[in-house]
């Protein structure tokens, strides 16, 4: 049995390994850690057990700065938003094993779109899930105030979109006010999520104290976005019940957080301009009510004024009437007054001439001309003969005199 | 006469007439009685035509 010294059997595998893998491979890992330092990028690689919860294999791996200074330059991507915690990558190795340090592979070369597919894939499960669970639409159902004035913001206090969100609110040409809370939390890398949880879980608890949420950052790339696609930051948000109005500067893509968010907007300054246009419109509309108000009470008292003065003009027209009707039945009775006394006067006169006529009708002279006879004896009348029969002289008066008679005894008696 | 009413006025003068339509006015009273319907028709006629003019000027 021969026994080697530690170097020497270091050795041994460092000829083994060279000789094995004398060409790149291309490997798939999950980046476990990164650490940059003066522009090396040691990284901690894993694959994990079939179950996803052990850890299959381990490794280390070194990307140097020249080959990542080359790559951005070939590729036009950030290594930043490429190699952070938890992304799959793909990555062109050289398998090196030191007799010092152990075996690490070397990073020649990675394949931006295999990490992009694994995001666009994670993307896809998140959107799904949310969708499963309702919560696509519960933040666009919310109701924004119609002044959405007391706003809640997450933001980077140190970003430029923070700055221009306030610049632009404060610089309002129509002088309304905003009052403005930030709840600062990193806006991107691995401490975006829960962070920004963190101050979701704040804001909520003073929810009565906001009108909406604002989340805003200045610009970022493609990979950038992925931040705003994390899982349980979006289950957080999606959760939230004030309306959400993201701000978080993409002009190409939508991250989940915008797709759920109540309003999404492109960058800090169009959130503030959305929110002072809203606050416009209303007073626009406002102002048009005030106008609209006003020629309703126009057109009412123009409407009134003319039925008062129909009114008036009916008034008018029945006085007159009425002052007529009064005057032609006094004209009736004036010209009835004559005529009635008049009349009186008539009848009365004829009534005298009836009297007259009778009187002479009846008198004395008018008898005896028609031929009657009065008898009388002395100062009485006789009108029987029975009368007649008891005197001896008689006087008989007829129209032209008086002759004196006596009765005679024959005249037989009226039985 | 001043005081009194139009409405009081007419429906004296409307007995008045009245009663010499149905020759219930003795010829003794005739003439007090004309001469009163008289006093009445231009009461009337003033106070209508008193109205008439206000009309006309409120116009």
């Amino acid at each position: 049995m021969s026994v080697y010294g530690l170097l020497e059997l270091h050795t041994f595998i460092r000829r083994v390994v060279a000789l094995n893998l004398p060409e790149p491979v291309w490997v798939r890992a999950e980046l476990v850690e990164v650490d940059e330092r003066r522009g090396h990028y040691y990284l901690a690689l894993m694959e994990k057990t079939g179950t996803g919860e052990g850890v299959a294999a381990q490794a280390r791996a070194v990307l140097w700065s020249r080959t990542a200074k080359r790559w951005q330059r070939e590729h036009k991507v950030l290594l930043d938003t490429l190699l952070q915690a938890g992304r799959e990558v793909q990555l062109q190795v050289e398998v090196k094993f030191h007799e010092h340090y152990g075996m690490q592979l070397q990073v020649l070369d990675m394949d931006p779109s295999y990490t992009l597919g694994q995001l666009a894939q994670q993307r896809q499960h998140t959107i799904d899930a949310l969708m499963l669970a309702g919560l696509m639409q519960a933040n666009k159902l919310l109701q924004l105030p119609l002044v959405p004035q007391r706003l809640a913001v997450i933001s980077s206090p140190t970003a430029a979109g923070w700055q221009d969100f306030t610049t632009q609110l404060k610089e309002n040409p129509y002088g309304y006010d905003f009052s403005v809370d930030l709840y600062p939390a990193a806006v991107q890398g691995a401490q975006a999520s829960p962070e920004i949880r963190r101050q979701l879980r704040t804001i909520e608890r003073r929810r009565t104290d906001y009108d909406a949420l604002v989340i805003i950052r200045g610009g970022g790339a493609r990979l950038d976005l992925a931040d705003f696609d994390e899982k349980e930051l979006c289950f957080a948000a999606a959760g939230m019940s004030l309306p959400i109005i993201s701000g978080i500067g993409h002009e190409t893509d939508q991250s989940i957080l915008d797709m759920l968010a109540h309003t999404a907007l492109k960058t800090p300054t169009a959130v503030a301009n959305f929110l002072i246009d809203r606050l416009l419109g209303l007073d626009q509309q406002l102002a048009g009510v005030a106008q609209r108000l006003q020629q309703e009470q126009i057109r009412i008292l123009r409407a009134k004024s003319t039925m008062l003065e129909r009114i008036d003009e009916q008034l008018r027209s029945a006085r007159q009437q009425l002052v007529q009707r009064q005057a032609w039945q006094l004209e009736q009775y004036a010209t009835q007054l004559p005529l009635l006394v008049s009349q009186r006067l008539r009848r009365a006169g004829e009534q005298l001439d009836q009297f007259t006529r009778l009187h002479e009708l009846l008198s004395l002279p008018s008898q005896l001309k028609r031929g009657f006879a009065l008898v009388s004896s002395g100062d009485k009348i006789l009108t029987s003969t029975a009368e007649l029969a008891k005197q001896e002289h008689i006087t008989i008066h007829l129209k032209d005199g008086t002759i004196s008679a006596v009765p005679n005894e024959n005249i037989p008696e009226k039985k | 006469m001043k005081d009194m009413s139009y409405e009081n006025a007419l429906k004296e003068l409307q007995a008045i007439l009245n009663d010499l339509q149905q020759e219930q006015v003795s010829i003794d009273d005739l003439q007090a009685k004309s001469d009163r319907a008289k006093e009445l028709l231009d009461f009337c006629q003033e106070k209508l035509r008193d109205l008439n003019y206000k009309n006309i000027v409120e116009e």
